[in-house]
């Protein structure tokens, strides 16, 4: 945050009283402006950009911008969920069920206005979500991810099971929004979709720079530090849950409205693994990243399908290829680019910020070495804890001088750093304290 | 001892034991700190003394007695309730979350004045936004105080060491507790840095109560108005840091028989050697203060 302006560092002796010196050297610290502003700006911008978009290509175009939409309202919730919290979930397709189904039986039943209705599906799935963060709270990530697998797995029977409220096999219709005047359907649509996005992207950007953000990244850091401090861990971590699960139920529902139709058919669970790997792929805990997901999990069918011709692939083959890339691409990620699309873009222009303005570049070594850095201190959440920590402060913007800690040069303290003396050596240097005494 | 009465406004741990399983870590172990007082926690590795703070911090259940603190008792209270206690710890280590730079840690630490709501931290609005202003300014400010602002937007990972012991010990003070809890402050820090920490607790006195765990004997000593030495569970002595000093007793079983004369070392008792070889590990950075422990055996 304080690359821009160095910080004051060695002026604060010459000051003429102690309670002068503190004050002034409290304002010179940078603090973190209000995000509001910063945010509303973005979406402002971001609205402009999406209706230029879409206004200027086909109709069938403007189908796959709401869908890339509807998946960065799933994947915003997931990036939460596992960048800012360090929670996993492999089912998160269960939640975009419960939305999807939450928003048909209430156009069924009760149909009302649709951004109610959209709400309504929120709320039911962050109330679903709650449900399953109360237990998942206690459980560390594999076992999380092995409820929430089971979760994907186990809820699409429920519509088989009780096929008279689900319709079955067949699901429920739902009834697509109306599009005023000239404008087409898949517009309307794609503008409902984007708008969605933006505003739960604009919400979730605020609520990172709050208070429950800040306790969201501690109790992913340290649980014990986070409950000494006086967070409730395990409230923390529900809520969490919940937010994303509302996000999952509103992008289901939002599915739903714009095929017309439910059915679990359509949430596989190669769904929910693709939703993780989308949102690995764009960088966990970054609202910018999870739109090269979002990007990708709208695209991968038809860039897959061209592949399985091209390599002339037999048709059940040609049917996993695009599951079967997700997960190389999962596992790649991971192990090359923990940061994610985002880290990568990031890096990107931080370089170029340096090669214009000439400054800093301390800094981008530093914070290219950052993934690995803090990485290995940041605990077992792979990549989660130091991408996020980098991403928080780019939170919605990707402009360089902004994220990250300042210059993050490795200023190693000479003598007085955890771990620089091996135990052998303490133990050899205590010896010799003892036969001196 | 100090009057009841003053102890009754402080804490008060009464005959407290604490079994794991079959081991008993604690004792029976009675000790009070009253407001305005720094006490020290002292005893070799094991003795119990980190249990003794997890007790108090709700982290461990005991199995028998009782803790109270400002008269009442505390019996289910869980560590997040400690902050609205006005009790504070800081940990073994630093415990800084390595993603949250420094003024974010401190700032955290200010939960029990936090209370914005879910909707205005979503929306961004007045409530959340000026109290996340309130929180940072008070955050930077005391960082100022511990003269460590150059480093508040840094995360704690790229800094020296005893500035992170600072930042750890502002997240605590920031929510200006009346009983703070110090698990090894001085761990790790050059002797200079040791003095200045030796000062500011005795500084923080006039705020608060200081319960107080460390190794070097040197800082416990120029501290603390009262210690008290734990060995195997069990206190073992109480007094003045004179009085614990010249106690034959405290020295036998805190730092072991003298050298020279242990021709026969009792078993139960650690020998000089093992024992601050065992505490070296766990303090991290070796320093200065190394020495304090076999100087304070030859004395």
């Amino acid at each position: 945050m304080t690359s821009t302006a160095p910080p004051p560092v060695g002026d604060l002796s010459p000051a003429p009283s102690p309670l002068h010196r503190l004050a002034r050297s409290a304002e010179r610290v940078h603090l973190p402006p209000q995000p509001l502003v910063r945010n509303l700006i973005f979406f402002v911008f971001g609205c402009a950009f999406f209706y230029v978009l879409t206004v200027s290509v086909s109709a069938y175009n403007d189908f796959q911008i709401g869908q890339i939409a509807l998946y960065a309202v799933v994947l915003a919730g997931l990036s939460l969920l596992t960048g800012l919290n360090g929670q996993f979930s492999l089912g998160h397709g269960a939640f975009m069920i419960i939305g999807a189904y939450a928003l048909a039986l209430l156009q069924v039943h009760s149909p009302m206005n649709l951004a109610l209705e959209l709400v309504l599906a929120t709320a039911v799935a962050a109330v679903a979500g709650v449900v399953v963060g109360v237990p998942a709270a206690r459980l560390s990530p594999p076992y999380l991810a092995g409820v929430t697998l089971l979760l994907a797995l186990g809820l699409p029977q429920l519509s088989a099971q009780y096929g008279s409220v689900f319709g079955g096999e067949q699901g429920l219709t739902t009834t697509p929004p109306i599009a005023p005047g000239s404008i087409s359907s898949e517009q309307w649509l794609a503008w409902i979709e984007v708008l969605c996005a933006l505003v739960v992207i604009l919400l979730l950007a605020n609520l990172v720079r709050s208070r429950f953000g800040r306790n969201f990244r501690a109790v992913r850091d340290d649980e014990v530090a986070a409950a000494v401090a006086g967070i409730h861990v395990a409230r923390t971590k529900v809520l969490a849950f919940a937010i994303s699960a509302g996000c999952a139920g509103l992008g289901g529902a939002l599915l739903a409205l714009s095929t017309g139709v439910v059915n679990v058919g359509e949430f596989p669970l190669s769904l929910s693994i693709a939703l993780l790997a989308a949102m690995v792929l764009g960088g966990a805990g970054s609202l910018v990243g999870i739109w090269w997901g979002a990007i990708a999990l709208v695209y991968m069918p038809t860039w897959s399908t061209s592949l399985s011709k091209q390599l002339s692939l037999g048709t059940s083959a040609s049917a996993y290829l695009s599951d079967a890339i997700f997960g190389v691409v999962l596992i790649a990620v991971i192990l090359v680019a923990p940061t994610g699309i985002q880290g990568g873009v990031r890096w990107l222009l931080r370089r170029l910020w340096v090669a214009i303005t000439g400054r800093g570049s301390a800094g981008a070594a530093g914070a290219r070495a950052g993934p690995l850095g803090p990485g290995s201190g940041a605990g077992s959440a792979p990549g989660a804890g130091p991408l996020a920590a980098a991403e928080v402060a780019a939170s919605g913007d990707g402009v360089p001088p902004a994220v990250g800690g300042g210059p993050r040069t490795t200023r190693v303290p000479d003598d007085r750093r955890p771990g620089t003396g091996t135990p052998a050596a303490d133990v050899a240097e205590t010896r010799q304290g003892g036969e001196r005494s | 001892m100090t009057g009841t009465t003053s102890a009754e406004r402080g804490l008060v741990v009464a005959e407290l034991s604490v079994h794991f399983g079959g081991l008993t870590a604690l004792d029976e172990v009675s000790l009070d700190v009253a407001p305005n007082e720094v006490v020290g926690l002292i005893g070799p590795n094991g003795a119990g003394k980190t249990t003794l703070f997890n007790a108090i911090t709700g982290f461990v259940r005991p199995t028998h007695g009782a803790i109270r603190w400002q008269g009442r008792p505390l019996r289910h209270h869980r560590p997040h309730h400690l902050g609205k206690l006005g009790i504070a710890r800081t940990l073994q280590g630093v415990g800084l979350w390595p993603g949250l730079t420094a003024l974010e840690n401190v700032a955290c630490g200010a939960q029990p004045s936090l209370h914005a709501d879910l909707a205005s931290a979503l929306t961004g609005t007045w409530r959340s936004s000026r109290e996340e202003g309130r929180v940072h300014r008070e955050a930077a400010a005391l960082l100022a105080e511990l003269g460590v602002a150059e480093w508040a937007g840094r995360l704690p990972g790229s800094l020296p060491y005893g500035v992170q012991k600072r930042v750890a010990l502002a997240r605590a003070l920031i929510s200006r507790p009346r009983l703070l809890l110090l698990d090894e402050p001085a761990s790790g820090l050059s002797a200079a840095d040791m003095d200045e920490l030796s000062a500011r607790i005795r500084r923080l006195r006039d705020e608060m109560a200081v319960l107080l765990v460390e190794h070097h004997m040197d800082l416990v000593m120029a501290t603390c108005d009262r210690i008290v030495v734990l060995n195997f569970g069990e206190v073992v002595a109480t007094g003045t840091p004179a009085e614990v000093q010249a106690s034959p007793e405290v020295t036998a079983a805190y730092l072991g028989e003298p050298v020279d004369v242990a021709v026969s070392t009792p078993t139960e008792l650690p020998a000089p050697e093992p024992a601050s070889a065992a505490a070296r590990p766990r303090d991290g950075a070796g320093s200065r203060g190394q020495t304090t422990e076999p100087g304070d055996a030859a004395n």
